[in-house]
């Protein structure tokens, strides 16, 4: 059976029980809360992406590519 | 550690890019409930990326702190410096950052998860410090400045009061750290025209008055005499302002020897 801290527990990378403090929460509570975090993690992604690519293209052109494979990105 | 609720929700409304009145499904969340939640959330984005940024940071373990350093203002800039900050060891990052200027470093304290950040601001040289104060204040990052304030050794906080200039910051500052125990050891070591001066500001502003209660509040009973004498030597009407506004944030039992004086 789902744990209702099922979706907030994949958002913030741990496990269900350990959001038991959220319980107080109603059940929109928490998928507002969700909503909330979820744009937090798209914007903190969009921020990270953009500053690496501004840290890419810093090198020369020839370099590039074989560091985005060197650190995955 | 008594977590204040509202500076609490301060702070997540930060991390999640939002007003605190725009919080109010969490209502239900007491102050170490949302603390909770806050770190929980920082880590988690923290996470996403970490394995970037132990790459980023390992590659560069044998150059000279000199040329890492330059890199990391050249090619990475400040937020991927700030997040792989957390994977250099201490003593390393506090020597490159002898080679970053107020506006670089400012801008790496912004990016940066103060808990994770301790260590390194412990190693810090204070005097690297001040410039990052300066620059924080000019840019009123308040949040910022009082998310550290909770994580940065006392006497370093100490040296650092001497850069705010206006009472006002201070309290502003003070309404985003955690530790009022902290403040309230700062603010007791303040001489008596300086805390006129806060005192003078805090009754200026509702929302002041409430933070200097709390801090008040954290103080010994020598300690809340001594602000009792100095209110009373600002306006003798603001102590009846302060019992108002303890009534409402439920601190009049902790501040009895600031009212009893």
């Amino acid at each position: 059976m789902a744990h209702p801290n099922d979706k907030l527990a994949r958002l913030l990378r741990t496990q269900p029980a350990k959001l038991d403090f959220l319980s107080a929460l109603s059940e929109a509570d928490r998928q507002k809360l969700a909503g909330d975090i979820e744009q937090a993690r798209q914007a903190h992604s969009k921020h990270i992406r953009g500053s690496m690519e501004e840290a890419l293209n810093q090198l020369p052109w020839l370099l590039r590519a074989p560091i985005r494979k060197l650190f995955g990105v | 550690m008594n977590i204040d609720r509202d500076t609490e929700l301060r702070r997540l409304a930060r991390v999640l890019h939002r007003e605190p009145a725009q919080l109010g499904h969490l209502a239900a969340l007491d102050g170490a409930g949302l603390m909770k939640l806050r770190t929980l959330i920082q880590n988690s984005l923290l996470e996403e990326f970490a394995g970037l940024f132990e790459k980023i940071a390992a590659s560069g373990k044998l150059a000279p702190d000199a040329l890492s350093a330059l890199l990391c203002r050249k090619v990475f800039g400040p937020s991927i410096t700030a997040n792989m900050s957390y994977y250099v060891p201490a003593d390393r990052a506090a020597r490159m950052c002898k080679h970053f200027d107020d506006e670089f470093m400012a801008e790496i304290a912004r990016e940066q998860i103060p808990e994770r950040a301790q260590e390194q601001l412990e190693k810090l040289p204070v005097e690297l410090m001040r410039g990052v104060t300066r620059q924080m204040l000019a840019s009123r990052d308040y949040h910022i400045m009082g998310g550290f304030t909770d994580y940065l050794p006392e006497q370093k906080a100490m040296i650092l009061m001497e850069e705010i200039a206006d009472p006002a910051d201070s309290l502003r500052i003070s309404s985003f750290a955690q530790r009022k125990d902290r403040i309230a050891r700062l603010t007791a070591k303040m001489d008596d025209e300086q805390l006129k001066r806060l005192i003078e500001a805090a009754f200026k502003e509702p929302a002041f008055i409430h933070e200097v209660g709390l801090v008040t509040a954290q103080m010994d009973a020598k300690d809340q005499q001594r602000m009792a004498r100095l209110t009373d030597a600002v306006d003798p009407k603001h102590r009846a302002t302060a019992r108002r506004e303890a009534g409402k944030s439920g601190t009049l039992e902790a501040l009895q020897p600031f009212f009893a004086a």
